[in-house]
């Protein structure tokens, strides 16, 4: 118990510290906690990260080096496409995240390359995400989102409580399912439970989705500097906000907040002030909703 | 020039590894949602949709084989990416591996469950290092057939259907 307050009063240290430093520190001092916490299981993440972190924190001057993010890029990079059939998307932008960092750290502003860097791969990974959603027919006729929201364990909240799906159904459902993958098994098709609200739910999931991901992938690929700066964060504070509550995917929704926490002036402190709320969010949607 | 290069680079990382993404996914079928390409949450085409089922030929005819453990890492690989090349790959590497049945599996009459029933029952391989384990007796395996299912979701009746995709059979070359 003790040594679990001591890590959670650490890295709170780690957020009030990262919510008054400069940009370029501020960013890699969370970008490290990130790839501390969330690279990866495997020893071969976990040793070297945790390994370069406690360097990282008795010399502070080493956390802005380029080749200390090198040596981050390349332990992720390893590890990443060592197993490229098994890690998630958010792995991958990691790794992009912390070579961007690598290379702004090179540039002469480096401050303002971190923020550009920062805005260019949020903006292609919702162009990504979007393309992807557009081109899938199961997406856009909302079968993804039924699909999801009957069978999946991260959406169950949003099925009991919006769809109206009786929770004993939903674990009948992913008992057929199971019994369908089941290579042994002689199962070949299942009838799924659903609710009275989970069509709308699905239709208004699906909508949501694609109208937020475009806007966000617009927002941040398009040139306006700080005029649309606003907008921007606005954007993606409410795409984080809303999506995680729904699946809470942690590590995803710190990396997106990451890059754009780079990508909000220091002198922003109201904006820098809600990602911080934003990063604590995430943790609070991680601990109560997930299924047991 | 080096700095219009890192300022370039990593996003031309992203879109390199992401359009390659794209392509091996409309090439060889490869999931959406692994690979680096962000299309995850975009199908219900996910990896765990994607069932690999194998069967062998012994003697007695044909049966069903559980895949193993030691060859988890490469099951996962052809499932994401069921390219005919790495459904062979995998039957050839079964095919290194000794096939071994029980004596006498379980049956539902003595209390198990049809899945206990049917896991009981199937081949299984172990590697050639590994003694025969008790209970169990050795099957000579001629030939190998893997398949590929995918579970389809009917949005309208709500139905989950799994079909057959694509399957290979690779037989033993020296006899």
């Amino acid at each position: 118990m003790n040594r679990l307050r001591e890590a959670v009063s650490a890295i709170l240290r780690v957020f009030r510290e990262a919510a008054h430093a400069e940009r370029v520190e501020a960013t890699c001092l969370l970008t490290m906690l990130l790839v501390v916490l969330h690279s990866g299981g495997a020893w071969y993440f976990q040793a070297p990260t945790a390994l370069l972190a406690g360097i990282g924190l008795l010399v502070p001057r080493l956390r802005v080096a380029p080749s200390y993010w090198l040596a981050f890029t390349c332990i992720l990079a390893f590890g990443n496409f060592y197993n490229w059939f098994a890690v998630d998307n958010h792995k991958f932008l990691m790794t992009w995240w912390c070579l961007a960092i690598y290379c702004a750290l090179q540039a002469r502003q480096p401050d303002a390359e971190l923020a550009r860097q920062g805005r260019l791969l949020l903006g292609l990974c919702f162009l990504f995400a979007v393309v992807w959603k557009i081109m899938a027919p199961d997406f856009l006729d909302g079968r993804f989102f039924r699909h999801a929201f009957l069978t999946d364990a991260r959406f169950q909240t949003v099925a009991v409580y919006a769809g109206g799906v009786d929770r004993e159904a939903l674990v009948q459902n992913r008992v057929s399912v199971g019994e369908l993958r089941n290579p042994l098994g002689d199962a070949r098709e299942a009838k799924l439970a659903s609710g009275p609200r989970i069509d709308v739910v699905a239709f208004l999931a699906t909508w949501w989705t694609i109208l937020i991901e475009a806007l966000l992938a617009g927002a941040f690929l398009l040139p306006g500097g700080l005029r649309i700066g606003w907008l921007r964060h606005g954007l993606l504070l409410l795409f984080i906000l809303t999506t995680y509550a729904v699946a809470p995917v942690i590590p995803y929704g710190w990396t997106l907040l990451m890059m754009g926490f780079a990508n909000c002036p220091s002198d922003w402190t109201r904006m820098r002030a809600a990602y911080v709320a934003a990063f604590m969010a995430l943790q609070v949607y991680g601990t109560p909703f997930k299924p047991v | 020039m080096k700095n219009a290069l890192n300022a370039a680079f990593p996003s031309a990382v992203l879109v390199a590894v992401a359009l390659t993404q794209m392509v091996r996914a409309h090439q060889i079928d490869q999931s959406p949602w692994k690979g680096g390409g962000f299309g995850m949450f975009a199908t219900v085409d996910a990896p765990g949709a994607r069932i690999l089922r194998c069967r062998v030929l012994t003697a007695t005819g044909e049966e069903a084989a559980d895949l193993p453990d030691r060859l988890a890492r490469r099951a996962a690989i052809t499932r994401v990416a069921p390219s005919e090349a790495n459904l062979r790959i995998l039957a050839e590497e079964l095919l290194l591996l000794r096939a071994v049945r029980r004596k006498s599996p379980l049956r539902t009459e003595m209390g198990a469950t049809r899945t206990e029933e049917a896991r009981s029952a199937a081949i299984r391989f172990v590697g050639p290092e590994i003694p025969l384990p008790e209970g169990y007796e050795e099957v000579r395996v001629s030939a190998v057939n893997l398949e590929l299912w995918r579970l389809d979701f009917d949005g309208g009746s709500l139905r989950i259907g799994a079909t057959r995709e694509r399957g290979v059979t690779v037989e033993r070359r020296i006899p």
